[in-house]
């Protein structure tokens, strides 16, 4: 009975196993739900994160740029920002001003708006009783459950001088992942100004962080990779957390429990 | 309590280590040869009025990128990075005697299937925005 009852569960994610894509904060979002085929789940899903860009977004007419123009103070503005607010300076504490969304007196949260925004779309798609599925924001994934083929999600680390190559796969169950990174030397992480000497960024590329949930992961990731190549040492004494930093040379270095998540 | 002075001792163990590995950086913003650029904006650039543009600072989810481009003779002469990340060259490894040798390796491609991948790409969208913000206010 519980085998036949096991076949009929496979049977059902075989036949309803929904995959899709939307292009939203200029990035692209994937979201795998297993066991349903459910386009009202999707638009809701999709929905959140369109919800997300017009509030938090830095160059859109949004609430933040509103508070960035002095027309609307912290005190007044929505919960989902002071949630966003209590959380950046949380982690700016944790992280010893390592991770802050103040810079010259205007806020950006995109540090930790899209972890957050990840973690939050995987508790809509739990609540509507789905439990296999994962979500990948520009990187940033939620891995819930299982695969297909009832298997840990297998999840790539792309090479950060080819962007078709895939040069570790992570096997995660339950755990999100998250890689800051800069890429074409363009990308800007805000860091303490009077700690930038002592942390040179040196020839960091990217910081790839495995966390118990997407959103420590990403807020992690961040602070981190704005330590330079002491940033791998944080990710090492950080518990439940594992990284993989990748340097100009092509020369990896993995904390001491990541391999755990790269065997099956 | 312990939590935080195992906190204060990592940021002292670190605190030490960049003193001790301290050196002079280079802080040279990085310039583009405009051969990088997409070849469709080069063969635009004809129509653009001479003069600097600043782009738009674009949102890259982990930071912000923002280009500069100096017009001359309606095309585009350099590209300059206004938000990148402040570099030093070094290969220097840590191998802090207190702590073990964290296990390093060379890069190597996998060629197993997998769900999704993980990596920082947004960037480089950034920086298409932030230019073509720039060549819009170079427009005639």
């Amino acid at each position: 009975m519980l085998l036949k009852n096991h076949f009929s569960q496979v049977w059902i994610k075989l036949k309803f196993n929904m995959k899709k894509t939307k292009i939203i904060m200029g990035m692209p979002i994937i979201v795998e739900i297993l066991g349903t085929n459910s386009s009202s789940l999707f638009k809701k899903v999709f929905g959140y994160f369109e919800s997300v860009d017009d509030k938090f977004s830095t160059y859109k007419p949004s609430e933040v740029s509103l508070i960035n123009s002095h027309q609307l103070s912290l005190r007044d503005a929505s919960r989902e920002m002071q949630e966003i607010w209590a959380l950046s300076e949380k982690t700016k504490k944790e992280t010893n001003g390592f991770f802050d969304i103040s810079h010259q007196g205007q806020i950006d949260p995109s540090g930790i708006v899209k972890g957050w925004a990840v973690l939050r779309t995987s508790q809509i798609i739990k609540q509507a009783g789905f439990m296999d599925y994962y979500i990948n924001a520009g990187g940033d994934i939620q891995a819930g459950g299982h695969n297909g083929s009832g298997k840990s999600w297998q999840i790539g680390i792309k090479n950060p001088f080819k962007d078709t190559e895939i040069i570790k796969i992570l096997h995660l169950t339950n755990l999100g992942v998250a890689t800051s990174g800069s890429y074409i030397r363009g990308a800007h992480i805000y860091r303490p100004t009077h700690l930038k000497s002592q942390f040179p960024l040196g020839d960091v590329i990217s910081l790839t962080v495995i966390g118990p949930n997407v959103f420590e992961a990403d807020r992690f990731a961040t602070a981190a990779f704005a330590m330079g190549r002491a940033g791998i040492w944080y990710i090492e004494k950080l518990p439940n957390f594992e990284g993989y930093l990748i340097d100009k040379h092509g020369l990896a270095t993995e904390t001491s429990g990541f391999a755990k998540y790269t065997k099956n | 309590m312990r939590e935080v002075l195992l906190t204060v001792f990592i940021i002292v163990s670190f605190a030490f280590y960049a003193i001790h590995q301290r050196e002079n950086s280079q802080k040279t913003a990085p310039r583009l040869p405009t051969q990088s650029l997409p070849p469709n904006a080069q063969q635009i650039t004809q129509t653009y009025q001479d003069g600097e543009y600043t782009g738009l600072r674009i949102d890259a989810y982990y930071g912000n990128v923002q280009v500069k481009i100096t017009i001359q003779n309606g095309k585009i002469a350099d590209l300059e990075f206004l938000e990148y990340p402040k570099e030093r060259r070094t290969s220097q490894l840590i191998n802090d005697e207190a702590t073990p040798i964290l296990k390093q390796a060379a890069i190597q491609a996998q060629s197993a299937n997998v769900d999704t991948v993980s990596g920082a790409t947004q960037t480089s969208n950034a920086f298409k925005k932030s230019l073509q913000s720039s060549l819009d206010k170079a427009k005639i």
